[in-house]
């Protein structure tokens, strides 16, 4: 059942939640109003699922982890920018509702049923974030704090997901006889694993089982570890991303990881909760208000509600311009098909070298030669899903540019990585750069959509098109006009071929050409062979 | 929203001092002002104008009648977002031949004569800010706007004005962007708009403070 917004408030310190509506922006419409609008059944008791995130989200942020950061910034035209000191500093003051990365991004994972890595040093709340998560699916706190899983260096298998009876061992004439005693975190609604880059390779892959698949295995038992109705989020934690920890995480476990989040440190200034809580030995997940707590039911219905907020199709264009500028790298094979920065890395090659070798292209204005990877579909559906989360808790009837923007960073974390050897991490403000990756997506996806609107994409498109006119289909199209079409298709390849330079966003337009070339040229066939 | 907005004075003096009842044929009044000054009424007004429609209705109106009187009262006492259906109910009331009680109670609801009414909806039908005045005489002067940090819209001065693109309705562009003002005689709303506008000049005061000056 959706709990209510009206249940008593005020019990304690620890029970304030917002009682205006959180995102006063979403009000502002200029819709028509009828007398429905003015009688309609109240239906305020029960919150909207939006609202209830964004007071979770200000009850985690002003109550529970103390997060007075806003580095996820949106706003209406240009903030507010003022310098600061003499080093190039500045700091933006945003016009519209901003949110703290650390405790927005890991609430998302939990309403999509994601997969959340938080890295930060020893004590800044992790774990204290994550364990909140699984008290707002409905499990008590203690039984939160208990299914947390610690990696360490002997952890094994069956350490993690539980033992096999020993009754069964011994009388047992085959594995399908063997019961298995299975552990009680692998079916919660939000699962946590600590320091998992302390775990064993071994036990890594059987994590990686449960993480992609729902499911493990055990002496040839399975448990399904997705819940029947709903989804499970996942939140790891680690030290740090780059390569540290007991045991390197294989790369299949760390490409699963949808969003990764940095822990903020602890602002001084609100140094006084901070005694309050050792004066009254308090922990935050042991008073998350009754109302901002989600039921099972919700969690079945909240995911399929993100799920449904629709992507604009301006808005995917721009997304489509964005993910084609990695993936091409000149000189990266003989064939135009392979010239791309995985054959480089699966040949053994280094991608920075070849990016360096191409004189074709100025490196200044290349977005892709900024990387040395590009985006696989996973990261693809990762960004669509967070942006659709983010547009969703913003109270939006769709998702826009802004919240593909805000959610970019957080999910290419670790994925697209720089090229270290490129001219834009030389400079001063490039080596900050350098050290700040979600800044530099950021400016990656701004530099993406300024080059989108000065070459005018979303009126003149020659390559969309085409596209658009081969999906009206092929029935009864008669040959003069496959023959026109096929001319069409060449002339756009030769009108991409004859400029000079060739960047990532003209891969993907390229062998789209090609594409609908075959498409034509074998229904032309199919054609003359009728005739 | 702190927007100063000067309609004349009889579009502001005059309201009844009528109070309504908690509810009507059944229908929740208290409920109906909440939601009518979330969407921009004034409360008080709102109150006396639907206490004073509610009573012109007679003993015991139908619910269709209250929902009409409150429709017409929230419109009235600024809330713009009704303004559609306030007008198709008065339009509606008014198609007999001879007004009747349903017109009286929205001509109560207006703090209009009933006989004022069919000149009050064609004039509305011809300019958004008509008010039948004793001279005709164009009555409005606004004053749209305000600093964010004083509650209302702005964070940046205004710089130009303008028109939307595709319906002609007047913005106003800041440093942040274009601004989309709608109005009429008793309310307005100011909302930020990413629709294409064009800078033209529509004679408002614009530059110089976070305010923008309407000319009567």
């Amino acid at each position: 059942m959706r709990q209510t917004g009206g249940m008593a408030r005020g019990r304690d310190r620890w029970s304030k939640v917002s009682e205006s509506p959180t995102n006063i922006g979403t009000a502002a419409t200029s819709e028509e109003l009828t007398a429905e609008d003015l009688f309609a059944p109240e239906s305020a008791d029960e919150l909207p699922f939006d609202e209830q995130l964004r007071q979770a989200y200000f009850w985690l942020v002003n109550r529970a982890v103390i997060s007075p950061y806003y580095d996820i910034e949106f706003s209406h035209g240009e903030p507010l920018r003022i310098p600061l000191g003499d080093a190039g500093a500045e700091l933006r003051l945003p016009t519209e509702q901003s949110y703290s990365s650390n405790v927005l991004m890991p609430l998302l994972t939990f309403a999509v049923g994601g997969k959340c890595l938080l890295i930060g040093g020893p004590g800044r709340g992790k774990t204290t974030l994550a364990v909140l998560m699984g008290v707002l699916a409905g499990l008590p706190s203690r039984e939160v704090r208990r299914m947390v899983q610690q990696g360490q260096p002997q952890l094994t298998v069956s350490d993690l997901v539980g033992m096999p009876l020993p009754k069964d061992l011994v009388n047992a004439d085959s594995l399908a006889d063997i019961r298995i005693a299975w552990r009680d975190w692998l079916t919660g609604p939000v699962k946590i694993v600590d320091e998992y880059n302390r775990i064993p390779t071994k036990t890594q892959s059987a994590l990686l089982t449960m993480v992609a698949e729902g499911y493990v295995e055990s002496y040839d038992q399975m448990q399904r570890t997705a819940p029947e109705n709903g989804v499970e989020a996942w939140f790891f934690t680690a030290n740090d991303d780059a390569g540290g920890g007991t045991f390197p995480v294989i790369q299949a476990l760390r490409d699963r990881i949808d969003v990764t989040v940095q822990t903020a440190g602890f602002n001084m200034r609100f140094f006084d909760e901070l005694v309050t809580r050792i004066e009254a030995g308090e922990r935050p997940e042991d008073h998350v208000p009754a109302e901002l707590v989600f039921s099972a039911g919700d969690l079945a219905t909240l995911p399929k509600a993100i799920r449904s907020v629709p992507v604009p199709r301006a808005v995917r264009r721009r997304l489509e311009f964005f993910a084609g500028q990695f993936e091409f790298v000149q000189h990266g094979g003989r064939r135009f098909e392979y010239r791309t920065k995985d054959s480089v890395a699966t040949a053994g090659g280094r991608v920075a070298d070849v990016i360096g070798a191409n004189s074709g292209a100025d490196l200044q204005v290349d977005p892709g030669s900024q990387t040395t990877t590009g985006l696989s579909v996973r990261n693809l559906q990762g960004l669509i899903l967070y942006a659709k989360a983010m547009a969703f808790f913003r109270g939006s009837a769709e998702v826009t540019e802004d919240d593909l923007r805000a959610v970019a960073p957080f999910v290419l974390r670790g994925k697209l990585l720089p090229n270290d050897l490129h001219p834009a991490f030389e400079s001063e403000t490039g080596r900050e750069l350098a050290l700040d990756s979600a800044t530099w997506v950021q400016e990656l996806w701004d530099a993406s959509v300024a080059e989108f609107r000065k070459l005018g994409l979303d009126d003149d498109d020659p390559v969309g098109d085409l596209l658009a006119a081969f999906e009206e289909g092929l029935d009864g199209l008669s040959a003069v006009e496959v023959s026109r079409r096929l001319t069409a298709v060449e002339s756009a390849i030769r009108a991409i071929g004859d400029q000079k330079k060739l960047y990532g966003r003209h891969f993907d337009d390229l062998l789209a050409l090609k594409y609908l070339h075959q498409r034509y040229a074998n229904y032309q066939r199919w054609l003359a062979s009728r005739s | 929203m702190r927007t100063e907005w000067r309609p004349a004075d009889d579009v502001l003096s005059g309201l009844p001092d009528a109070a309504p009842p908690a509810e009507a044929a059944g229908l929740d009044l208290r409920l109906a002002g909440e939601r009518a000054a979330d969407a921009g009424a004034d409360p008080d007004a709102f109150a006396r104008l639907v206490g004073a429609g509610i009573a012109a209705a007679g003993s015991s109106p139908d619910a269709e009648t209250v929902r009409s009187v409150a429709v017409v009262a929230a419109w009235r006492a600024g809330a713009l977002g009704f303004r559609g259906d306030a007008l198709a109910r008065i339009s509606h009331a008014l198609a007999d031949d001879a007004p009747g009680p349903v017109a009286a109670s929205l001509a109560a609801a207006l703090a209009l004569p009933v006989d004022a009414l069919p000149g009050f909806v064609e004039g509305q039908r011809a300019s958004p800010f008509h008010w039948p005045t004793g001279d005709g005489a164009p009555p409005l002067l606004a004053i749209l706007g305000g600093f964010a940090g004083l509650g209302g819209p702005f964070v940046a001065a205004p710089e130009a004005t303008g028109r939307r693109d595709d319906d002609g309705l007047p913005g106003i562009r800041t440093a942040e962007g274009w601004w989309l003002v709608e109005a009429d005689a008793f309310g307005r709303r100011i909302t930020a708009c990413s629709d294409p506008f064009t800078e033209a000049d529509l004679g408002w005061t614009v530059g110089g403070s976070y305010f923008v000056e309407v000319p009567a």
